[in-house]
């Protein structure tokens, strides 16, 4: 979320620089080219004038043999004056006559180019126009020459082409410079453009990871935490006091419910307790003969105080937050078979136990022997006197699982998918004991654990409980 | 036996005097641990031998009343609540509660609970009831000595076989409080079950035979039996137990 952002912030400040910078760089190019070109052109304008054109300057122009003394004196002139300038600039330059013979030349071997630019521009002149529009020089061109052409016009004809070709090295070192110097605007406009971005996606974003964590704290059962007030933006602001009572809700919800099933359990407790009390005394008044009228009211008394001890005990496992542990799950499933022991053996139900001598699981001791507890009590109330029911632990991959299989009349397709379920009982075992929660207790003790309880048909008949624990803590 | 109730639900507390009443026991009701606490401050009455304590209370936290009783005399408590968690469990018997009882409770339980702790029960009250429990044996000419295990009726021996004698014993550790069948059989026979039906019959019948007096040995109907402390002709009226006059002091 944060690179995002910043990545957000940045690209589109880098593309607003790189708009500005661009044209701008490309801008002093051409002008400091101009300035260049205007240079020469000056320059080549003041050979123009000193070229020996008046009177019969022409027919030196026009190479002819006998030229006017003072004009041959004149051209000799403009050679030291081509000679002194290229000395002094670096830059060639030469006088052409219009078929291209040179006038005065420096250096002394420079002749018309034959093709190329010099060509080009030198064709132009002769057309009567100046070279305005040389291609545009960049510090990495590989020609390394600019070349001016200026035509010298006598009444209306071009007589002559003055042509310069200077280094373009100082010229492109000032435009490497001055980029350079764009450049550094640059990278600081960007360094404080991410200093800045830096700054908002920070301010933005606090708020959203202290709500982050808030969350994932009360996810985790600590219900407590809340979101401290901080800056940020006032719609996250508003989204964390929104939080804040929401989560303030759901704890006085939880509370509610808890009040509710303690108070439900008390309120319920006391006249149950009164009823059986009245039962009692209603036993002490009957006449003989009647012991086991006064039995059966009395088991129904005690099976709703079960029932009522189930349910307590079904919230509270379900608002339990067990702390899962590194537990060898052969002993605990050990421990249970011999604490069951001896009902399987009143009930003439063999309990056999086979798996590893020792099985690491990641669960909650109390929660998980609570749960085994239910499903082997559910076993043995189905397993016909003379079967047996075995426990087996068995090591996967990533968990372990614990299944209890009886030898019960098992359950049909629809009854697995019900099986599970608060206080619901196969319509054909409702005179089992039991108050049908012992199972969703089991469920929802493991479920809190991070395991699961499945169920599938055993053969030749009856039923596969496996509860299922992760091996390794659960990174949650 | 005299018994302290504290409880605040008058319909639990009204069954429950007039079933231990059955049992002759004498229950004061207390509705709050003021009145309990007040109730507890020797009067020259009878003390009391057990408190059954509901943590349920209106006016204080019932822990909070069980460790003042244990802080000011030496009766046992029991506390019968609607707490059932483990962690009130607990924490009621580190307080000095003797004994838990989670409601709704077996009648019989709670009989057997009682008794325990009224067994165990403090030092010198359950001494000077002990005394008094000879004391009215005494004024029938009946002598339990416990220690060689004899008995005499006005001064001559009567010999007894060891259940028989038992079984008086029993009886006559809380003269006119009514033992229950099941806990006659536990603590007599060593047996949590009932052998045959008659087996406890004979042996009462041939207690009053032996001892020549068929009035000492009371049967209650669909309870036990009990020792008639008193002379005959004065017997303590059942089903007005004796506790619930002094309910309203």
């Amino acid at each position: 979320m944060r690179n995002r952002l910043l990545g957000i912030l940045l690209a589109l400040m880098a593309a607003v620089l790189a708009a500005l910078g661009v044209p701008l760089a490309y801008l002093i190019a051409s002008v400091e080219q101009g300035r260049v070109v205007v240079d020469r052109i000056d320059d080549a304008a003041r050979f123009a004038q000193d070229l020996p054109t008046q009177g019969r300057a022409t027919s030196a122009m026009k190479g002819d043999p006998q030229p006017a003394t003072g004009d041959t004196s004149r051209l000799h002139m403009l050679g030291v004056e081509a000679t002194r300038y290229h000395e002094l600039y670096g830059a060639r330059i030469g006088v052409f006559r219009r078929d291209g013979s040179a006038v005065a030349v420096a250096p002394a071997d420079w002749r018309l180019p034959e093709a190329g630019i010099g060509a080009q521009a030198f064709q132009e002149a002769l057309d009567g126009r100046r070279s305005h529009n040389s291609p545009q020089v960049w510090p990495w061109t590989d020609d390394r020459t600019l070349t001016v052409a200026l035509p010298v016009v006598r009444d209306g004809d071009v007589v002559a082409v003055i042509l310069t070709e200077s280094p373009t090295g100082p010229l492109r070192a000032r435009i490497l410079h001055r980029w350079m110097v764009i450049g550094a605007g640059e990278a600081l406009a960007m360094i404080v453009a991410v200093l800045l971005a830096v700054r908002l996606t920070g301010w933005v974003l606090r708020p959203v990871r202290t709500l982050d964590r808030a969350t994932h704290d009360i996810a985790t059962g600590r219900m407590n935490a809340r979101v401290a007030p901080s800056g940020g933006p006032p719609e996250l602001r508003r989204l964390a006091s929104s939080f804040n009572d929401m989560a303030d809700h759901v704890v006085l919800a939880m509370d509610q419910q808890r009040a509710f099933v303690a108070d439900a359990s008390h309120q319920l407790r006391n006249p149950l307790a009164a009823l059986l009390l009245r039962v009692e005394l209603l036993g002490l008044e009957l006449p003989e003969g009647h012991e086991e009228e006064l039995g059966a009211v009395r088991e129904e008394g005690s099976r709703l105080a079960r029932v009522l001890d189930d349910l307590l005990g079904l919230a509270t496992a379900e608002h339990a937050r067990p702390e899962p542990e590194p537990v060898d799950l052969a002993a605990l499933v050990l421990a249970r078979i011999d604490a069951w022991r001896p009902l399987a053996v009143q009930r003439g139900v063999d309990l056999v136990w086979d798996g590893p001598p020792l099985a690491h699981g990641w669960v909650d001791p109390i929660g998980f022997g609570s749960a085994l507890d239910a499903v082997i009590d559910n076993a043995l109330k189905f397993t016909p006197s003379g079967s047996e029911v075995r426990v087996a632990v068995e090591l996967g991959k990533r968990e372990v699982a614990v299944a209890v299989v009886d030898a019960g009349p098992g359950l049909t397709e629809e009854e697995l998918g019900r099986i599970g379920d608060r206080f619901w009982r196969s319509s054909r075992h409702q005179n089992v004991d039991g108050s049908g929660l012992g199972l969703s207790i089991a469920r929802t003790l493991l479920l809190a654990g991070g395991g699961s309880l499945s169920f599938a048909p055993a053969e030749p008949t009856g039923l596969v409980v496996t509860l299922t624990v992760p091996r390794k803590r659960d990174k949650r | 036996m005299r018994l302290l109730l504290v409880e605040d639900d008058d319909r639990v507390a009204a069954a429950l005097v007039a079933v231990l009443g059955r049992h002759g026991f004498q229950v004061r009701h207390a509705r709050s641990g003021h009145e309990a606490l007040d109730a507890l401050v020797p009067d020259g009455n009878e003390p009391f031998r057990v408190v059954l304590l509901d943590l349920g209370l209106p006016d204080r936290d019932g822990f909070e009343v069980c460790s003042r009783i244990r802080a000011g005399s030496g009766v046992p408590v029991i506390m019968v609540t609607a707490r059932a968690d483990i962690r009130s469990r607990i924490h009621g018997l580190n307080l000095g509660a003797d004994d838990y009882v989670v409601k709704p409770y077996d009648m019989g339980e709670l009989l057997a609970r009682i008794h325990a702790v009224a067994r165990r029960g403090s030092g010198p009250p359950a001494e000077a009831a002990a005394e008094r429990s000879v004391g009215p044996l005494e004024s029938r000419g009946v002598v339990i000595d416990r220690e060689r295990r004899r008995v005499s009726v006005e001064g001559r021996d009567v010999p007894l076989t060891r259940k028989e004698f038992d079984l008086l014993a029993l009886l006559a550790q809380s003269p006119g409080v009514v033992y229950r069948r099941e806990q006659i059989f536990s603590e007599v026979w060593r047996s949590g079950w009932e052998g045959n039906g008659r087996t406890l019959e004979v042996h009462i019948g041939s207690l009053r035979t032996k001892l020549g007096l068929p009035g000492l040995v009371e049967a209650v109907r669909g309870v036990g039996y009990r020792l008639i402390p008193d002379e005959p002709g004065d017997p303590a009226p059942l089903g007005d137990p004796a506790g619930s006059g002094e309910a309203g002091r």
